[in-house]
């Protein structure tokens, strides 16, 4: 009868649970406020094509340094190496923008990144983007990512590449 | 033509495989410069010349022993003329051994990395953008502020006026990329035309890579230009200039290019000698046989090129002179701290020394760097496509000051 209660985890875990709530809830309010990083692609699929230029890919984000340059950035696949480029730099700038005192950002993709990067065009010797020598960045699932210049600050996501209707 | 394409090709393909070539061991004492650049992008005609004349340099320093003893790495990196390209890419080579300097081929990249560069305390370079002058930080513009040169231009145009026997002020139009760079030559050119009571028409922009430019020339031209300034990168000067031909305006119409890249003897006006006859330039660098016979720039080309000199493009003497400013600021800097403490912001230092010095051999007007100025040059010099040739119509004259005429 003396034998002291046994150790019961269920009542235990509650109580650790309600002990630690407090700190949870300053933990996802301080979460709120800096904001975590994030990135987000409109469309989140796309079609390498002319049709790109009238319709570029934009980006928004947030959880940046208020006023910092931010740069959009396309992953490659390893063994593809783009016009103009070494194989050994596995991301390439696709647009850049500058976080607002929110640490939010919104960009589109310049044309000259369409018609480099996406079209990977040739430029003929009167200035003018050679469609005839487009290599379109092959389909498949890509990654991206926003990089704050001044924190290092970096958020992730994918974006996929469709192939072109038949 | 084949053979000269080739020619640069080979050019191109050295400057993109630069950083493999140049071999430093570990005792050896280097520098690194970055040059954000386009080789295979729109303004390549110009840009890969230039660059290879800054290559050649450096390697004639570099075999002559460097500066006192220190060799400069080249760094180029194709950004084809794009701004998120060139941002990511400094972050990515921000870090190399002894960065000393960085140079910006556009004025978008060098307006994206300037706050980067700062924080970095590496100097940097950019085309011509008067919004560095204004606010005096670690930015240097290469010659002559875009709008200080847009000024001389209609100083010039005023001067051709009254040459001709007109009366009154001629109508002036501007049509030249829409991009920081296009748009940069009004932040005070405008307000230069206004405080003249010159008629600027309102100005008229198109992307970069544009086929057609007739649209905006209609509107330049129904609106009564008499003259007509001309932006953008050579072959893109050159394009206007074959519009306007084919609608009959360069009859008519004088074009002035402003900026510096208007149509080049190899690019350009190879392309198109009929259309782009008459054109007027102004520059603050040599251009045409100028260029071509400059001692320094001769003795280069033929030492690394081995081609005929009429293949030599302006630029090439051009890159020269980036090449000038930093071995005289390395002296400087070298003398002051050593090379164990060499960094960018002792070459910074150095950089706002520079002014009043002849180190630049001719190849420009002048050095004007100093304590509170960030221009390259406050000079420009005029030349008139003749005969398929730049042919010299001014000497060296100072530029107004209209970086000071506006707000930034």
């Amino acid at each position: 009868m003396n034998e002291r209660p046994a150790f019961r985890p269920k009542k235990s875990l509650a109580v650790i649970v309600f002990c630690t709530l407090p700190l949870v809830f300053e933990g996802l309010f301080a979460w709120g406020q800096s904001g975590v990083p994030s990135l987000d692609p409109s469309p989140k699929q796309i079609v390498v094509s002319p049709e790109l230029l009238k319709d570029p890919p934009s980006f928004k984000g947030s959880g940046f340094k208020a006023g910092e340059a931010v740069t959009v950035e396309l992953g490659l696949p390893q063994g593809l190496k783009l016009k103009g480029m070494t194989q050994e730099e596995p991301w390439v700038g696709i647009a850049f923008a500058k976080a607002d005192e929110k640490g939010e950002f919104q960009c589109k993709t310049a044309s000259t990144a369409i018609l480099n990067w996406f079209l990977q065009v040739d430029w003929t010797a009167d200035g003018k983007p050679d469609m005839t020598k487009a290599v379109p960045l092959p389909p498949g699932s890509y990654r991206v990512r926003a990089v704050g210049m001044d924190s290092d600050v970096v958020a992730e996501t994918g974006l996929e590449i469709l192939s072109q209707a038949k | 033509m084949r053979r000269t394409k080739g020619f640069w090709a080979l050019g191109v393909a050295l400057l993109v495989f630069c950083p493999l070539g140049f071999h430093a061991s570990a005792q050896e004492r280097y520098v690194t410069y970055l040059s954000l650049a386009d080789y295979t992008g729109p303004i390549a005609g110009l840009n890969v010349p230039a660059d290879s004349g800054l290559e050649d340099f450096f390697k004639d320093l570099n075999d002559r022993g460097g500066v006192d003893g220190v060799k400069i790495k080249f760094l180029g990196v194709d950004t084809r003329y794009d701004v998120a390209r060139g941002v990511s890419a400094y972050k990515r080579y921000r870090t190399e051994h002894k960065l000393v300097l960085v140079n910006a081929i556009s004025t978008g990249i060098g307006k994206a990395i300037a706050p980067l560069t700062d924080r970095d305390k590496i100097p940097q370079l950019v085309p011509g953008d008067g919004e560095f002058q204004a606010k005096p930080g670690r930015v240097f513009t290469w010659g002559t502020c875009y709008q200080d040169a847009f000024a001389a231009t209609i100083d010039w145009i005023l001067e051709d006026w009254k040459a001709k026997g007109k009366s009154g002020l001629p109508k002036i139009g501007y049509i030249s990329w829409d991009n920081p760079y296009g748009r940069e030559p009004l932040r005070g050119g405008k307000e230069y035309a206004e405080k003249l009571g010159v008629t600027l028409l309102p100005p008229e922009f198109f992307p970069p890579g544009t086929l057609d430019h007739s649209v905006w020339l209609t509107r330049l031209a129904n609106a009564g230009a008499d003259y007509i300034i001309i932006g953008g990168v050579d072959p893109t000067p050159t394009n206007i200039l074959r519009d306007a031909h084919k609608m009959g305006l360069t009859a008519k119409i004088q074009f002035v290019d402003a900026t510096f890249w208007g149509p080049d003897e190899t690019v350009g006006i190879k392309a198109h000698p009929e259309a782009t006859e008459g054109a007027v330039i102004c520059v603050y660098y040599l251009r045409g046989k100028e260029a071509r016979e400059h001692p320094l720039a001769k003795r280069i080309w033929e030492k690394y090129r081995g081609r005929p000199i009429e293949e030599m493009g302006s630029t090439y003497a051009t890159g020269m002179i980036w090449g000038l400013d930093l071995e005289a600021a390395l002296k400087i800097a070298l003398k002051e701290v050593g090379y164990e403490k060499l960094d960018g912001e002792a070459v910074f230092r150095a950089y706002m020394k520079l002014g009043g010095g002849d180190h630049r051999q001719g190849l420009a007007g002048n050095c004007t760097y100093g304590p509170q100025s960030r221009r390259g040059s406050d000079m420009v010099k005029f030349y008139r496509v003749q005969g398929g040739k730049l042919v010299p119509i001014t000497g060296w004259r100072k530029a107004p000051d209209a970086v000071a005429l506006h707000k930034f």
